[in-house]
């Protein structure tokens, strides 16, 4: 019998456990369960007030001197940006925004004959590869450093080694002079305050500050983002940075109020492509997300396949609830069996939307519409004979062991085991 | 609004524990130093902080881009604070917020940790930060 052997020291797993490590660290240190709480509670109004709450933040974004424009789809969106910048291409930078990726802006652009600039170091690292992010806040979690080498030093044309401060210099450098000199800035949203109109923006780089404040900012997010009130903000960052990335507070926050007598003109183009039907429906609990990432890293089968094995922007256990919504002709129809129903993606999450659970449900839709999967019909149909009795449930049963003795199970089996350990 | 002796005594020690976790450091100004003017020189930046953050060392920024460009352009960032702009967290550095431009708040150097979770400290925004606090002379 062959055994297969699986790698435990990935780039994946070994920055899941960093990040996880990091949390734990935070977490320790301050009232979790309580910031846990009022999270949970403020973004819980959103969900039931989605509509009310992007009305009032339109209105006060409006009030404040941005421009507001409402899309309902992917297509409306990048026509709406388009709208913004003008036909003539350029340089464009742009900071991480996932809604970015969910409606293809970047390709839409490039299309168009504009060069843009992914200007966080991990997201350009995977436009340089043409890949999606393997992970919400994470783009390169999925690489070696090595890996990172080649392709950086593919793209600039020169060898540069494969020393993680060398290749941030490098891509620095790259990415310098566009991002001061640029007139159009492309970035997303974490947070959009309805009682305020203004928005609210983290990171660690210092490249999200520049798009931000370039003459021309279109900030591109999803209406999911709002919150009803200021106040509502600070738990929400704590557990945000503390899921994501395990720090205390990232490097910068930035709230944008109203735009003063810099020139800078601001639009903040509203995605809806399928937010509000996500809301509306039985899975509204996961229209609460805030985007952190903690539930891939706290995956088992996230941790071993990394977000490209999902095949939808968003991965992981909240990619599997929300993509149905938001990409649904990318998502693929086995999705809510990438899961081992475990637990730990709800037991972590900041915002404590039942994401297992979630997934069992969505199992039994499926199960339900006669949309399951052939290859787990069939699975379950063995399982049932096999609890019979009589000359078929013998057979079942055999079929069953082989099945599972499978080299291909076991490999399925040890990924479980080593997910259980942590 | 200054604190009390013994509040503002325990919002230092708790800034000078963040600062260092920050990467930030942290002085108070000596008794023959003056009150700066905030500038650019060359690639440091002097600003005067609206308010600094006791939990975390942040800085934090109000303005529009005129004052903060420069500032998120230069690599050697150092802010003078006076007692009452220090505040225990940042929901009340978010208080003092009027809404007018943006609120920036700066923790530190700027940083990555893209490439396998390995920290790189000075990315875009400055890669040296400095508080520095001034308390009235007794």
């Amino acid at each position: 019998m062959t055994l297969v052997r699986i790698p435990l020291d990935t780039p994946t797993r070994k920055a899941a456990d960093v990040t996880l490590k990091k949390r734990g660290e935070v977490v320790a240190r301050v009232d979790w369960e309580r910031f846990r709480d009022e999270a949970t509670a403020a973004r819980r109004e959103t969900t039931e007030n989605l509509d009310a709450l992007v009305e009032e933040f339109a209105r006060n974004a409006t009030a404040s001197g941005m421009k507001v424009v409402r899309a309902a789809d992917g297509e409306a969106a990048c026509r709406a940006v388009m709208a913004e910048i003008g036909e003539s291409p350029e340089i464009v930078i742009k900071s991480k925004s996932m809604v970015t990726e969910e409606i293809g802006l970047r390709h839409h652009m490039e299309k168009l004959g504009f060069t843009v600039f992914e200007t966080d170091l991990g997201e350009w690292i995977v436009q340089v590869r043409g890949e999606l992010p393997a992970h919400v806040t994470a783009p390169a979690i999925h690489l070696s450093t090595a890996e990172i080498a080649q392709s950086l030093s593919g793209a600039l044309g020169r060898t540069l080694p494969p020393e993680p401060k060398a290749l941030a210099g490098a891509a620095i450098d790259h990415l310098a002079k566009p991002l001061r000199g640029a007139r159009v800035g492309i970035s997303g949203a974490n947070f959009l305050i309805a009682e305020t109109g203004e928005i609210v923006v983290i990171e660690n780089e210092g490249n999200a500050y520049f798009c931000t404040s370039a003459e021309t900012n279109v900030v591109v997010t999803g209406i999911d983002k709002v919150i009803r009130a200021r106040r509502q903000l600070p738990p929400l960052l704590r557990v945000l940075t503390a899921s994501a990335t395990g720090q205390p507070q990232t490097v910068y926050t930035h709230v944008l109020g109203r735009p003063g007598g810099d020139g800078v003109r601001r639009t903040i183009v509203l995605v809806d492509n399928g937010r509000r039907d996500l809301v509306a429906g039985p899975y509204a609990d996961a229209g609460r997300c805030i985007r952190c990432g903690a539930c891939m890293v706290a995956c088992p089968v996230f941790r071993q396949v990394s977000g490209h094995g999902y095949k939808t922007v968003y991965p992981g256990p909240i990619g599997i609830l929300v993509a149905p919504f938001l990409e649904p002709q990318a998502t693929p129809s086995d999705a809510p069996f990438y899961s081992t129903l475990c637990g730990a993606c709800s037991d972590i999450c900041p915002v404590r939307i039942p994401i297992s659970e979630l997934i069992a449900r969505r199992r039994e839709d499926l199960w339900k519409s006669g949309k399951t999967p052939a290859a787990v019909r069939q699975a379950v149909g063995l399982f049932r004979r096999a609890q019979g009795s009589g000359p078929s449930a013998s057979i079942a049963r055999r079929i069953l062991l082989a099945v599972l003795r499978h080299p291909a199970l076991r490999r399925g089996v040890r990924v479980l085991r080593a997910g259980m350990r942590r | 609004m200054t604190p009390g002796t013994a509040a503002l005594e325990a919002m230092i020690e708790r800034l000078g524990a963040a600062a260092r976790e920050s990467a930030v450091m942290f002085r108070r100004a000596g008794s023959a130093e003056a009150w700066p003017r905030e500038g650019i020189e060359g690639l440091a930046a002097v600003v005067i902080a609206d308010a600094i953050v006791a939990e975390t060392g942040a800085i934090v920024l109000f303005g529009d881009d005129r004052r903060l460009r420069p500032i998120m352009a230069s690599r050697a960032l150092t802010a003078h604070a006076r007692p009452d702009a220090l505040v225990p967290t940042f929901a009340e550095a978010l208080e003092r917020f009027d809404g007018a431009g943006r609120m920036i708040s700066i923790c530190g150097p700027s940083r990555t940790a893209d490439i396998e979770k390995t920290l790189v400290v000075g990315v875009h925004g400055p890669s040296e930060v400095t508080i520095v606090l001034h308390l009235p002379q007794s």
